[in-house]
């Protein structure tokens, strides 16, 4: 796992898709993260969206590490 | 030597006639020419030659190196002459029997013929389009305000060389956009008519 990157903000964004070219993902929820990391040498923004499952999967492991830390 | 060819020269340049005249007297071995068509096509599409690469063909012609430069003049003139010519009026047998009178063994003709077909210069061109997907987003809320109900576009582009590139358009931009794209579209109607 690298370690090298400092997470510096966090923004994140709620929404759905009213409408697309691809079918399927009409009615389809979403979570926009943005993330400032400082590498070291620079600032990098890292943006990765994530479907309601993918994020809720992500607060589990959140969830696990804070229990963890406790 | 008079007489011209019909499909790489109008008038015969002096460079071509002095190769021509060192060709027939065979006086060129055909490693140091080879490499000077190797030399001539690599200028063709841009590419540098160092001063390591002249050195070593001066090193192994010979040649005394005012020599050498003239030939070179030659076959770059030459290889232009051939890569020049347009599609329609391209006949390899003529452009190969063109260069066996000026000195050129067949082989070598031949080769020189086929680069006609083979090379391309370096040219840079923009990508292509593939393909395009697009999306409506709502964004209903975010880490800063609580509720913003605010429509977004995604658009997705498919490019060439580079792969799909995701953009974000604001509706203002989207709008300026489609006016854009009608204007480029009624202006092609025009072109077409």
């Amino acid at each position: 796992m690298a370690t090298n990157s400092q997470l510096v903000d966090l923004a994140w964004e709620l929404g759905v898709t009213a409408a697309s070219s691809c079918e399927e993902q009409v009615g389809q929820t979403y979570v926009r993260i943005k993330m400032k990391l400082n590498t070291g040498k620079s600032l990098e923004t890292v943006l990765m969206e994530l479907s309601l499952k993918q994020f809720y999967d992500l607060l589990h492991e959140l969830e696990k590490t804070q229990n963890m830390m406790k | 030597m008079n007489a011209s060819p019909n499909l790489l020269f109008a008038v015969v340049p002096k460079p071509v006639e002095q190769l021509s005249k060192q060709l027939q007297s065979k006086m060129v071995d055909p490693v140091v020419l080879q490499t000077l068509i190797n030399f001539s096509i690599r200028y063709w599409k841009g590419e540098e030659i160092c001063h390591s690469e002249w050195k070593n063909i001066v090193k192994e012609s010979y040649f005394p190196l005012t020599l050498l430069e003239e030939l070179f003049s030659g076959v770059l003139n030459l290889i232009f002459a051939v890569l020049r010519i347009p599609e329609k009026l391209f006949s390899p047998k003529c452009v190969c029997d063109e260069l066996i009178q000026l000195g050129f063994t067949m082989e070598q003709a031949k080769y020189i013929t086929n680069l006609k077909t083979t090379s391309k210069p370096d040219t840079p061109s923009f990508m292509k389009l593939l393909g395009a997907n697009w999306r409506i987003d709502v964004t209903i809320s975010t880490s800063n305000v609580c509720r913003v109900l605010e429509p977004w576009i995604l658009m997705e582009f498919n490019l060439s060389s580079e792969g799909p590139k995701t953009i974000h358009i604001p509706l203002a931009q989207f709008h300026s956009l489609r006016y854009q794209v009608a204007s480029c579209l009624t202006q092609l109607n025009k072109l077409s008519v």
